[in-house]
């Protein structure tokens, strides 16, 4: 869990500079509980490369509390059936190649998303939902994943984000 | 999601919002002299009980020895069009039809005028 808050960190706070509140050099949030699951990528020496962390809806999730104009003014999800995917990164900092601002257009941040998705299907999401911003969902589509939005996209911080639906059975899964 | 019938979507204007240049397009001159390609994204809205989103990415190029706007993917969007009997169109399918919307739009114009007013208003490029 170190090494995962640790990445964070790094990614989120020192290269993105997301105003996050941290312990040190160790990011968490009030949604690190004991049913968050996590997904972890990690290279041959076993140092964290990428991680994605899902939470069920049923219980209190990011979008819910801190974006929920992001829904488009609908219910916001609340069922064993969707799931939320957060703090999604494949930034590999030991790799000479490419930024380590790429969040998907590495194989690595592909394989990280399939696999999130694999797992929250067998957790039992139908769909899992996240907040992006629209270079983000950009990416998604030129990687193939199917997405829906759930709203408009809306400037926050100066960045424009929308909550995206994403199918846990994709048909290019099927290829 | 927003479900409806393609008739009660075109009963609606639909409005330009947002557009954008992607970063590798926003020094052109670096090609000065050769053909080159624009790319960027807009977003478009439509204001009914609950906003409709339709966003895609476009690109300015030249096409048979003319320079044209082309949408170069399929919406990004929560709209899901139903048909007659309320059922939804399967989601490609979808999109398919959304992009036939999208490409009745004077939309260049839009996202030209929005680029020109960021220009404007942008410092001038120095090598």
């Amino acid at each position: 869990m170190a090494d995962m808050a640790r990445y964070r960190h790094r990614v989120f706070v020192e290269k993105l500079g997301w105003p996050l509140r941290c312990e040190g050099e160790l990011e968490y949030d009030e949604f690190d509980r004991d049913d968050t699951v996590y997904v972890l990528a990690q290279d041959e020496e076993g140092d964290v490369v990428g991680t994605a962390r899902l939470l069920p809806t049923t219980r209190p999730y990011l979008l819910a509390k801190a974006f929920p104009a992001l829904w488009g003014g609908a219910d916001l999800p609340c069922s064993p059936e969707v799931w939320e995917l957060s703090r999604f990164a494949a930034a590999d900092f030991g790799s000479s190649k490419g930024s380590p601002l790429a969040q998907f257009s590495s194989r690595a941040a592909i394989d990280l998303l399939r696999e999130s998705i694999r797992l929250s299907a067998l957790l039992g999401a139908k769909k899992i939902v996240t907040v992006s911003p629209l270079g983000v969902e950009r990416l998604l589509r030129a990687a193939n994943f199917e997405s829906q939005r759930a709203g408009p996209p809306i400037s926050v911080g100066g960045q424009l984000l929308c909550a995206c639906l994403i199918p846990t059975v994709q048909a290019h899964f099927a290829a | 999601m927003i479900r409806l019938t393609l008739e009660e979507l075109l009963s609606n204007p639909i409005e330009h919002y947002l557009s954008g240049l992607d970063k590798s397009s926003q020094h052109p001159r670096l090609a000065c002299g050769r053909p080159t390609t624009i790319s960027g994204y807009t977003e478009w809205l439509c204001w009914a009980a609950q906003p409709m989103s339709l966003g895609w990415d476009w690109q300015l190029g030249v096409v048979d020895q003319r320079v044209r706007w082309q949408r170069t993917e399929l919406p990004r969007t929560n709209v899901q069009i139903i048909n007659s009997a309320g059922v939804d169109l399967p989601w490609v399918q979808n999109l398919h039809c959304l992009a036939t919307v999208v490409d009745s739009l004077a939309w260049p114009s839009a996202v030209r005028a929005q680029l020109a007013s960021h220009q404007s208003n942008s410092p001038p490029y120095q090598s």
